[in-house]
Order: C-alpha cells, then sequence, then structure tokens
C-alpha cells in the first residue's frame, strides 16, 4: 500500500461522514468525497507544512461541499442572516424523542453554520483550525458558534422543560 | 452584562475556552440566571449528542470508485511520459552558446567547402604571365 492510499483509508470516513451531514444527501457526499481525495492527489506536492494536512484535507472537502450546494442551490433561503434552511425542524421532529430532534434541527440548519458546529464538537477541532478550514477569522468562528449554539437552544427548547 | 454576553461565554467555556476566573464567574451567574442555565444546558446535550455519533458507513462502490480514478490517472501519466519520441523533446539552450554554435557551423563549413577550395585552388593555379596579359582595366582584385 503506498502513503496515499494510507492517507485515504486514514481520512476516507472523516471527511464522507463530514461531507454527508454538511449536504444531506449520500449521493452528494459520495461525489464530494470522491472529488476531494483526487484533488487531494493533484495538488498534495502545495501542501507547505505536512502537520497542516489534515485542516488542508478537510478545506478541500468544505470547499468541494460548498461549490456543490451552490450549484445544487440547496442552500434555500436567501436571508443571509437566517440560521436555518428552508425547512422548519419541529415540524420534521414532531413526534420524535429528544436525539432526533437534535438531529432533524442540526440538519435543518444552514451549512455554514453546521460545518462549524461539526468541526468543533464532531472533529474536535480548535478554533484555529476551523478558521484555517472554512477561510474565516478565529472570532467570526466563535461569533458562528455561538449563534449556531442560541439558535438551537431555542428550537430545542420546548423539549427541555424540567 | 447582558444575557447575550454571558451566553457568549458560556458557549467558550463549552469550548474549553475560558480562563477559571472567567468560568466561575460565569457559574456564578448561572446560580440565579434561569435563562442562561437552560442555554447552557441544552449547548451541552448537543455537545453531547454530536460527539457521541458514530462516523457514517463508508459505501464500498466509493473506495473502487476514489481508487480506480486514481489508478486511471496514474496509468495516464505514465502512457504520456512514455510515448514522448526523442526528438520532441523540448532542449534548451542558451542564446549565446546558440549563436556560437552556429557561426561555428557556418565558418566551418566555408572552411572547408570543396567548392570554395576548389576555387581558391583555381586561382592559384593561374599563371602569372596571363594575368599581366590582361589589360589592367580588366583586372579584378581577388
Amino acid at each position: 500500500m503506498d502513503a496515499f492510499e494510507e492517507l485515504y483509508h486514514r481520512y476516507k470516513r472523516h471527511i464522507y461522514t463530514f461531507c454527508l451531514k454538511l449536504t444531506g444527501d449520500r449521493f452528494l457526499a459520495e461525489d464530494a468525497t470522491h472529488d476531494t481525495f483526487l484533488k487531494m492527489h493533484h495538488s498534495i506536492a502545495t501542501l507547505s507544512d505536512v502537520r497542516l494536512f489534515s485542516s488542508w484535507l478537510f478545506t478541500i472537502a468544505r470547499n468541494g461541499v460548498f461549490k456543490t450546494l451552490r450549484r445544487h442551490q440547496r442552500n434555500g433561503s436567501l436571508d443571509e442572516e437566517s440560521i436555518w434552511t428552508d425547512e422548519t425542524p419541529l415540524t420534521i421532529a414532531a413526534d420524535g424523542e429528544t436525539a432526533t430532534i437534535i438531529t432533524s434541527c442540526i440538519d435543518s440548519m444552514k451549512p455554514e453554520y453546521k460545518e462549524v458546529l461539526l468541526l468543533r464538537e464532531y472533529e474536535q477541532r480548535s478554533y484555529e483550525e476551523i478558521a484555517v478550514i472554512t477561510g474565516n477569522t478565529e472570532s467570526s468562528v466563535k461569533s458562528r458558534l455561538f449563534k449556531a449554539r442560541k439558535a438551537l437552544a431555542e428550537k430545542l427548547k420546548p423539549y427541555f422543560k424540567d | 452584562m447582558t444575557h447575550t454576553e454571558h451566553q457568549q461565554r458560556i458557549s467558550s467555556y463549552i469550548d474549553n475556552a475560558l480562563s477559571d476566573k472567567e468560568s466561575a464567574e460565569i457559574f456564578a451567574h448561572l446560580a440565579g440566571c434561569d435563562e442562561c442555565r437552560t442555554f447552557m444546558k441544552i449547548s451541552m446535550r448537543v455537545q453531547s449528542h454530536i460527539t457521541g455519533e458514530e462516523l457514517a458507513e463508508f459505501p464500498s462502490s466509493l473506495d473502487r470508485r476514489v481508487l480506480g480514478s486514481l489508478a486511471r490517472e496514474a496509468a495516464e501519466v505514465k502512457r504520456s511520459s512514455r510515448s514522448t519520441p526523442v526528438w520532441f523533446t523540448r532542449v534548451s539552450i542558451p542564446l549565446p552558446a546558440a549563436a556560437s554554435i552556429l557561426f561555428l557551423i557556418i565558418v566551418g563549413s566555408l572552411l572547408f567547402s570543396p567548392v570554395l577550395a576548389g576555387d581558391r585552388q583555381q586561382r592559384t593555379d593561374i599563371p602569372a604571365e596571363l594575368i599581366s596579359k590582361i589589360p589592367s582595366a580588366l583586372q579584378m582584385p581577388f
């Protein structure tokens, strides 16, 4: 097994899961994962610092997903300030259990809010790494994380009454 | 400080981005604030929900697709590097060197040209007495 294949097998599930959660669509996630590893193969020589490899790989995946989403016009709402897509989380998960409701709410968030939550909570990335991956500043990452949490808390409040 | 400002700090606390002093201040506020306590409770529940999720099952068809594309690409690169004939290979020579080589070729071909060599021989073969017979007006300088 060559070095590329080893990297591929090490990161493929993380990249696929990230793409799947961002797109919410298996086929789009497969396309994005495929393109990510092909681009990694083409551009690996441009990586200046090997310690940044995984952030670099997530950046490729993230940019690919957003490009695909723009192409498929999945962003939905044109309202930049909105945190949610057009779907209403509480109607999707009206009778579900808490876990299902949380999943529905996260799935219904706009990708730019979902990505910071996923990178922070799921991939355990630092603010600095998330800023590199998303092409934003650390303060913007912090602010977006807070907005995502605040919006989720508002949506989920009825399910967390003591 | 407003609830929003407290909640921004709670968000940082969840990310382990607060000092001990700042954390203590947050807990002091939480003791008397239902709204911020609810925000923290829900945010931590969301965090544990996301961190507890498994990685998605990777489709085996995607393995074949990715590795197949890469193998095809590698084969293409190999084929294109093999199929370039030597005479199509670009050779880069600095301009002064190229000019010198061209100059040497031209001078060499003139020096060793059989036409010129023969010409020189013929001229030397002309007897001096014949030259003297040619009217001076017709004599061409050599």
